[in-house]
């Protein structure tokens, strides 16, 4: 695979991380150092450049993993914040059996 | 400032009711050279360097490592979730390193789990089931086995333990070990998670994607949902944790090696 095509590959991967990022802190400047990294490892794969890599398409797997984990990350969180809404309060919890918290003085 | 820095950090284990707040406003990675002129990374929270929980400062070789750290962090709202926060959690333990593993004990922890590893038990019944598991996990057992040399064999009932032979053990003993102590952190987590030996060899090797693999480690829960029905508070909570362990193991194993260098060909 020619470095050109696996830069490529990589793309809509780091697309999908900068989505998440901009979901996650509501946006993403281009003056983040998160932004730069993201950008130079799009260039890495350049003809005047040669990846000693054990897995030489790496760089594309290591971006889909990330973007995973952003994702499942952000719909654990969502899921969670959904389904814990339904939590009682201490207050509540011992009025159900019929007990009554102390005054707090 | 500092002072709350501090009790932060010598919270160990705080209960579900109790969540930190946010207490600093910016996130960012500063770097730093050590005495052999190595550049090392610590993320900042305002002023302050991060520390692990036993206190050290947190100095990474890694710069991605360090971004993705710094994210978890400033992605963060109002409280701080810890569970949520799994490459810093990981990152803190190894360099804890609160049980006093090494190298040696933790590959001996991965081996010892080879024999309960859910990809070489496969259910006798229903026979889909068992048809989907032959269809999914066999392929990839003989990528294993090819790649690694071995001659893993499943067992098909609880009575009988699967084929791993001690030229098996050795050879994967052998290859676990070319692994750093934190990248083995790292692989032991994905593990435990997915309950599988295999599959973290054949996520790290990138044979499959995380999702891929969150999916072959449920297999038979996604078999019954589709049956049964499926609960989005129980299931898909449950999946989506899975896909987060499983990515942050990969990561980390990946982050903590220094797997490449980049290299600038001479210009003619």
């Amino acid at each position: 695979m020619s470095s050109l095509e696996r830069s490529r590959n990589a793309i809509p991967a780091l697309r999908q991380i900068v989505s998440e990022l901009r979901k996650s802190n509501g946006k993403l400047s281009r003056e983040s150092r998160e932004f730069k990294f993201l950008m130079n490892q799009m260039r890495t794969h350049q003809p005047t450049q040669r990846i000693f890599s054990k897995a030489p398409n790496e760089m594309e797997h290591l971006a889909q993993t990330y973007a995973t984990y952003l994702h499942s990350t952000r719909m654990l969180a969502e899921l969670q914040e959904k389904y814990s809404s339904g939590e009682r309060s201490i207050e509540d919890s011992a009025k159900l059996v019929g007990l009554q918290l102390p005054e707090k003085k | 400032m500092k002072r709350i820095l501090f009790n932060f950090v010598s919270i160990r284990s705080h209960s579900v009711y109790t969540k930190p707040k946010r207490f600093y406003k910016e996130v960012s990675v500063a770097d730093e050279k050590d005495e052999n002129g190595k550049l090392l990374y610590n993320v900042m929270l305002d002023k302050y360097k991060l520390k692990t929980q036993g206190g050290k400062f947190l100095k990474l070789e890694s710069e991605p490592l360090a971004l993705a750290i710094a994210q978890e962090w400033d992605s963060q709202k109002e409280h701080i979730h810890q569970s949520r926060m799994l490459l810093t959690g990981l990152a803190f333990t190894s360099i804890d390193n609160p049980l006093r593993l090494t190298k040696e004990s933790i590959t001996s922890q991965i081996l010892e789990y080879l024999d309960t590893d859910s990809w070489l038990y496969f259910s006798t019944e229903p026979e889909n089931l068992t048809k989907l598991q032959e269809k999914r996990w066999l392929p990839l057992i003989e990528w294993i086995n090819q790649k690694h040399m071995l001659n893993l064999k499943p067992s098909y009932s609880i009575v009988d333990t699967p084929e791993i032979s001690e030229e098996s053990r050795k050879s994967l003993q052998r290859f676990l070990l070319s692994y750093n102590f934190m990248a083995l952190n790292g692989f032991q987590y994905g593990v435990e998670a997915a309950k599988s030996v295999l599959l973290m060899l054949a996520t790290t090797a990138f044979r499959i994607s995380v999702d891929e693999a969150a999916e072959l480690a449920r297999l038979e829960q996604i078999y019954q949902a589709k049956i049964y029905g499926n609960v989005e508070w129980y299931h898909d909570i449950e999946h989506e944790a899975l896909r987060s362990r499983i990515a942050a193991s990969v990561l980390f194993v990946h982050l903590s090696s220094n797997l490449h260098t980049v290299q600038d060909l001479p210009r003619t």
